[in-house]
């Protein structure tokens, strides 16, 4: 059987291909292996690519044409359109205006405002509150909390800063901050690795003092989460080609190795799998933010154009697709932004139907006074167990949300939540 | 039984074997290693795991197995995870 024309094997192996020059282009790790050139199947696999670059590239065509999740838009250009100061504040009131509203109201940033340094001439630091998602015991909610629980709505904060002032050396202010994973993606979007590789291993002692606390089950949370996206960025950082950047994503896979040999049995695997709904749903939260703001006129400077695909998780990047299909560019934006903060969701997996299902609780939350989710959700899971198999979206923009499940994955519906504990 | 790579990076995980046809009905995670099974749950195929990929790996379902025959990658096939 032939599809346009190639035979289902040729199409499957440029499928294969494709995929796989994707996957080194973001910089691949391999258990088992010293470095990734060194391990036998996929140095051949990369030398077959290297030499079918075309073949590839054909494939991308056809991968089209099958839907496969390999495919995604080629990486774009970074550009960055400076807007006024005061658009930066318009932002920060369409996230208040959310929560004052009294939705979907956890671990969200509660304010985000934009002020000179003071130290530095001409530059911004930017200052996010949370209303706290899980505590960290030794460390201030302002820094932590927020790192762990609003990873999108950060990289849309440091996409404004980059919007603003994309002159500002951000590296300063990255470190300054728990949330320096973000910043150090706007500081790659600037192809600034090398300031990249600093902020990471800067942050690297966070990460250390997480590892202390994470034989708590709230530190074991933060930590997880934590763990992601700090595999998320060092996965990234290895395909700099500047040698700091490189060191810090080796020093921080390392210090990912001696974590996972600390980690509390006691608290499997459900914490990530709760960070990540966590993420998701913060994602879409963000990609709301940007709905209502694009809706009243707020960001339509807001033109980020990232390159942040290559990064992001293959749902996050599809729900991407799927906004901007449905005319919401800014939103699909916003999605992609935020895909690129953890290393949590991936095709089908189970953890991603869960989490649009937590999308959809508090979405219910809303609509009917059932409270199933709340700071709750995240300090001890267990409201994950409440989650219905089918909830309606009563939560205006959340509509979209169930829409999209229902076109991924139609009648079937998520209903293994006892999965989770 | 066949040697097994994973391959993880962000822009996406995979299991690459050795061959020209992927297989597989499912796929597991042991203490020290990853599997892709039979329908009989055999292990057909097995590879390294570690640190990373105990972390990435548990919240994967679905995932991508590519053959890489002498040719270069030849074949696709999404494995679940194993009930």
């Amino acid at each position: 059987m032939k599809l346009n024309g190639v035979s289902q094997e040729k199409l499957k192996a440029r499928i294969a291909a494709e995929a796989l020059r994707k996957v080194h282009a973001a910089g691949a790790v391999i258990e088992g292996a010293p470095h990734p050139a060194g391990s036998p199947i996929w140095k051949g696999a990369l030398a077959a690519i290297a030499l079918a670059g075309a073949v590839a590239a054909a494939g991308h065509a056809d991968a089209k044409t099958m839907k496969h999740p390999a495919q995604e838009p080629a990486a774009s250009t970074a550009s960055f359109k400076p807007i006024e100061p005061h658009h930066a504040y318009e932002f920060t009131a369409a996230t208040n205006e959310t929560l004052e509203s009294g939705k979907a109201d956890w671990g969200r940033i509660k304010n985000v405002s934009y002020r000179p340094d003071g130290k530095q001439k001409d530059s911004y630091s930017v200052e996010l509150h949370s209303d706290g998602l899980v505590p960290i015991p030794g460390l201030s909610t302002k820094t932590c909390t927020v790192s762990v629980a609003s990873p999108g709505n950060l990289a849309f904060a440091y996409g404004q800063m980059l919007d603003i002032r994309p002159d500002v050396d951000l590296t300063a202010t990255a470190q300054m901050h728990g949330t320096a994973t973000c910043a150090a993606m706007a500081l790659l979007e600037r192809d600034q690795l090398d300031a990249y590789g600093k902020t990471r291993l800067g942050l690297a002692p966070i990460a250390r003092v997480l590892s202390v606390i994470g034989n708590s089950k709230n530190g074991w949370a933060a930590y997880s989460a934590a763990f992601e996206f700090e595999a998320a960025s060092a996965l990234a950082m290895l395909k700099s080609d500047q040698p700091t950047a490189r060191e810090g994503g080796a020093l921080i896979l390392d210090s990912l190795g001696k974590l996972a040999q600390i980690a509390d049995p006691k608290y499997p695997s459900d914490a990530i799998t709760m960070m990540g709904k966590a993420n998701v749903a913060v994602h879409v939260d963000g990609a709301n933010h940007l709905i209502r703001a694009s809706q009243k006129g707020r960001l339509s400077a807001f033109d980020v154009t990232t390159d942040m695909s290559g990064l992001g998780r293959l749902n996050n990047s599809q729900i991407g697709d799927w906004l901007e299909a449905k005319g919401l560019p800014h939103a699909g934006r916003a999605a992609r932004i935020g895909a690129a903060t953890g290393l949590v969701l991936e095709g089908d997996m189970l953890a991603s139907r869960q989490a649009l299902g937590n999308i959809f609780a508090n979405a219910t939350m809303s609509g009917n006074g059932k409270v199933f989710g709340g700071p709750d959700l995240a300090r001890d899971g267990s409201a994950f167990q409440n989650i219905p198999a089918k909830v309606t979206a009563r939560y205006g923009n959340l509509d979209f949300v169930k829409e999209y499940l229902d076109e991924r994955f139609g009648s079937e519906q998520p209903k293994e939540q006892v999965a989770l504990r | 039984m066949q040697r097994l790579e994973v391959v993880m990076s962000a822009a996406g995980n995979m299991f690459l074997v050795e061959g020209t046809q992927s297989f597989g009905a499912s796929w597991q995670l042991t203490d020290e290693f990853v599997q892709i099974l039979d329908a009989n749950g055999t292990a057909l195929a097995q590879g390294p795991l570690g640190p990373v990929g105990r972390a990435v790996l548990p919240k994967l379902f679905e995932i991508d197995v590519i053959a890489v025959g002498p040719n270069g990658p030849a074949d696709l096939r999404k494995v679940r995870r194993a009930a």
